[in-house]
């Protein structure tokens, strides 16, 4: 059963660098992968560990192996997939809650994330806000786009009112 | 949203640079990521058969040229959240811009355009003029239902027009409702009269005593009646309100198009249909019960208690306020909670929902105990939130209860002493006063409900929003169109570079392109998730491509009138629906008027007559909700059945045999081919048996048409993948033959 075996890329099995095309390469038993996607596996709970890299030179993007943890790599590897990952995941972490109000049946906010503020709307909030084990929030807005709330205690003031309306809290 | 943007001037400076006027601009559209990763700009500019990328900052630079006569491909790749750009040239690849969904539908249009400028190098710029505002005025129109906002003004006038039917009731039942209050305020006057002239050390008609307990009983007498009377209307005003409104949301939900349906979630239409009307009958019955009554009842008790004694009347309103800023407050606090208490529910019932139908699988995992476990931390949340309110309720009722007792106790205080002083100028009678208790008892607890009627009024609103917001939605016929009537479909079917996706930005179909003449069978194979079922679904109609064209008979498929081309489509689906009913009314549910004969006739085609003659209620069977009590392959067969009845000119049927086994598979499909025969028929399938003897094969993976021919003609292609799928199956077929043959 050769294909289910976990192929597990190490620092030491592995080679990470960018291409002119700005795409990710991995060199690994030999082979160079001129194209290589990043995926998490546990994109809310465990952001960097299981990172299936996938070989998108391929049709079909067959799976090359599996990082198990990132933090094992060398600075500067770790570095370049975490680009690769955070431009796939474009998910802004929230810092501050400007503005938030209940217009019918949604939520409309204004925010400040470490990636600059944004304003969008959130429908059927009982689906699209909901806490993670780790005290995280994703909160997915009207277009999918994702947001991270890293902890409750940006819940204040209206803010908080409106809110306890529509999750736990 | 354009793809058309004014540039800024600093980019068309560097466009100049590069020697590009402003005048061969064909696209120019803006990110809204930067190219650290950030919220900002980077533009894309199609201009002089070049592509270009450049950064949005007070310097912009080039990020990448491309000429479009080296571009292999574009296309704009999914991320989560986003989408890349990504463009392969001169046998490199590379990834461009990023930009969120918000941003996703002009850069699908703009990749839609490029791909057409890499084809058609000879593309005038006028002739892409009218295409570009033709598919942006498309793009427009299908935003415009994305948000509907109905102020809560316009929700309240709405209301109070959708009443207007039943105006003449309750006028009436205003009119009893102020005989009423009159009717309540008479009694104390009668034991004022009864406590000073009758049986007061002074009294002067003591003869009084058995007409003014006569009139006391027939106040009494008078009131019920009125009570009765006015309930009884109200009570029918307010259901027949509620049903022609329950009526109105269903007929609208039945002809809301399926895409709605996506977006919304059917447990919480459920809810509008039932829970929010239902608010709205309390809307009909506290007009005319609730807060009238009670501003009628706080005028009337407070002129008879000023015109009584207004010295003692301002005593009165001193616990007034009081009264309304605790309630006030009350509903502040507990609002939160009660809304917690409506979700808590809602969790616990969808959980229980969930745990039960999938009890089968709890038990075959043995994880009852787990099942166990989370329904009780759901239900001690319930618990909690339900206490909350309970616990503030009896906190706060008591002390209100305290706040009305603190007005009378003030009233006998000073009241008392008004009796006991002999100056005319403040002296009152004992049954003054105790006519003054009594009016006062009547008079906070109307006072404590008219705070609450900012809450009430609220929740009508938002519950009368949530259901104007279906009533709003647009209908899948527009009515304004001029519809071609088919009456008779030869079956003739095209696609032209259509594109799709459920959600505009997640294209599940791209650029399909194909010609089915009448009467040809066409297998369509590829993975799951490859789109198949898409494809079907789009030929319904339930859908409308995102861009491209669908044809049947060369009438695009938006100008067929819906009715006529769903009478003479007929599907059998994977998971096939059985309604509540008999076996006989599902089979006839599109032809309601069909005789005992057709239906057995349409079984037994479907191999379905002898499984259901062998059940002890034979076609009278009734199954329960989606089929309950039947195999899957007896619901498809079913479900086959339902499609032999209807006749249809269009047969598409989406692995309608996958639950049946090969035999019966046969039967069906030897008894289908008489029905199939001179019609266009699409049969979806993951096996090479159920696509034997098609004309023609679709081939498609992630969205894309990869083979479409004669099954003889894509056999003879190297590696291709019907070749390889026949291979693939025959080697399935030769195995199982193997392994049959070694268990004999």
């Amino acid at each position: 059963m050769e294909q289910h075996r976990i192929n597990y890329i190490s620092p030491e099995n592995s080679e990470f660098s960018i291409t002119d095309g700005d795409t990710l390469q991995l060199k690994t038993n030999g082979i160079i992968y001129p194209h290589v996607k990043v995926f998490r596996s546990y994109p809310l709970n465990q952001t960097n560990k299981y990172i299936s890299l996938k070989n998108a030179s391929t049709e079909d993007e067959p799976e090359i192996g599996i990082i198990k943890d990132l933090d094992e790599f060398p600075q500067n590897t770790k570095y370049l997939i975490l680009l690769k990952l955070d431009k796939r995941y474009f998910v802004p972490v929230i810092k501050k809650i400007v503005f938030l109000e209940e217009k019918g049946d949604h939520l409309s906010w204004e925010v400040e994330t470490d990636r600059g503020t944004r304003k969008f709307i959130v429908r059927n909030s009982y689906d699209n806000i909901y806490p993670l084990k780790n005290g995280k929030f994703i909160v997915i807005d009207t277009h999918a786009c994702r947001y991270e709330i890293p902890d409750n205690s940006l819940f204040q003031g209206k803010a908080l009112g409106i809110l306890s309306r529509h999750i736990y809290l | 949203m354009s793809i058309r943007e004014t540039l800024p001037k600093n980019i068309i400076e560097l466009l100049k640079e590069n020697n590009i006027a402003s005048d061969k601009i064909d696209l120019s559209l803006s990110s809204d990521i930067d190219t650290d990763g950030g919220y900002g700009k980077q533009w894309v500019i199609v201009a002089d058969r070049k592509l270009l990328v450049y950064s949005n900052s007070s310097t912009p630079r080039e990020l990448n040229r491309f000429d479009l006569n080296n571009i292999t491909e574009i296309k704009s790749h999914n991320l989560v959240g986003g989408q890349v750009l990504e463009v392969s040239s001169d046998g490199t690849f590379f990834e461009t811009v990023h930009y969120t969904n918000s941003q996703a539908d002009k850069f699908s249009l703009a990749v839609k355009i490029i791909n057409d400028m890499l084809r058609n190098p000879e593309l005038k710029s006028v002739i892409l003029d009218e295409w570009i505002a033709a598919e942006e005025e498309k793009l427009a129109r299908s935003k415009k239902t994305d948000i509907s906002q109905t102020a809560k003004r316009k929700t309240a006038t709405r209301l109070i027009q959708m009443a207007t039917p039943y105006m003449k009731s309750c006028i009436v039942m205003f009119i009893l409702l102020l005989i009423g209050v009159t009717i309540d305020l008479t009694p104390p006057y009668l034991t004022r009269t009864l406590v000073d002239d009758v049986l007061g050390p002074n009294a002067q008609h003591p003869m009084w005593l058995m007409q003014l307990v006569i009139a006391l009983l027939g106040i009494q007498l008078a009131r019920i009646v009125i009570t009765v009377v006015n309930n009884r209307i109200n009570t029918r005003v307010g259901n027949r309100f509620v049903f022609d409104l329950r009526a109105k949301l269903f007929n609208k939900l039945q002809r809301l198009s399926i895409d709605f349906f996506d977006r919304k979630q059917v447990g919480g239409l459920m809810s509008r249909v039932s829970a929010d009307t239902e608010v709205l009958q309390s809307f009909i019955s506290n007009i005319s019960q609730g807060f009238l009554l009670n501003i009628v009842l706080i005028f009337g008790i407070g002129t008879v208690l000023f015109s009584m004694n207004w010295r003692l009347g301002l005593f009165v309103l001193i616990p007034g306020p009081l009264v309304m800023v605790a309630t006030r407050m009350y509903w502040k606090h507990i609002i939160g909670y009660c809304n917690r208490y409506w979700f808590s529910r809602w969790r616990i019932n969808s959980f229980l929902s969930g745990s039960l139908s999938g009890i089968r699988v709890v038990k075959a995992f043995a994880q009852e105990q787990r099942e166990i476990n989370e329904f009780k931390s759901r239900n001690n949340q319930l618990m909690q939130d339900a206490l909350a309110i309970n616990q503030s309720w009896s906190t706060f009722f008591p002390i209100m209860s305290m706040m009305f007792s603190l007005g009378g106790i003030l009233v006998w205080y000073v009241g008392g002493h008004f009796v006991l002083i002999d100056d005319a100028k403040y002296h009152i009678s004992l049954g003054t006063l105790i006519a003054f208790l009594s009016y006062l008892g009547m008079f906070y607890g109307p006072l404590s409900s008219l705070a609450q009627l900012s809450q009430w009024a609220t929740q009508v609103l938002t519950a009368a929003h949530r259901i104007f917001e279906i009533l709003d939605e647009e209908e899948e016929s527009e009515e304004d169109k001029d519809f071609i009537h088919l009456n008779n479909i030869n079956g003739k079917i095209e696609f032209k570079n259509v594109f799709f996706g459920y959600v505009r930005y997640l294209p599940v179909l791209q650029d399909i392109s194909f010609a089915i003449n009448p009467g040809e069978k066409v297998g369509i194979i590829g993975h799951s998730g490859s789109g198949k079922t898409t494809i079907a679904n789009l030929i319904c109609r339930f859908y409308e491509p995102t861009s491209g064209q669908i044809f049947i008979d060369d009438t695009d498929i938006t100008l067929i009138d819906k009715t006529d081309l769903r009478n003479q489509i007929g599907v059998v689906l994977q998971d096939p629906y059985l309604f509540r009913g008999t076996i006989a009314q599902n089979i006839a549910y599109a032809k309601p008027n069909a005789n005992m004969d057709e239906i057995i006739q349409a079984a037994k085609i479907a191999n379905a007559h002898d499984f259901i003659v062998h059940m002890p209620d034979g076609y009278d069977t009734r199954i329960g909700e989606r089929g309950a009590g039947l195999s899957g392959g007896e619901r498809q067969r079913l479900s086959i059945a339902r499609v032999v009845l209807r006749n249809p000119r269009i047969l598409v049927m989406d692995e309608a045999t996958s639950s049946i086994d090969a035999a019966s598979e046969r039967l069906i499909q030897n008894a289908l081919s008489d029905l199939i025969k001179n019609r266009t028929t699409f049969i979806i399938a993951h096996r090479l048996s159920t696509i034997m003897n098609v004309d023609k094969v679709i081939v498609i993976k992630n969205g894309i048409l990869k083979e479409f021919g004669p099954p003889k003609e894509l056999i003879k292609i190297q590696n291709g993948y019907y070749s390889k799928f026949v291979r693939i199956q025959s080697d399935l077929f030769k195995l199982k033959s193997n392994f049959d043959m070694n268990n004999l």
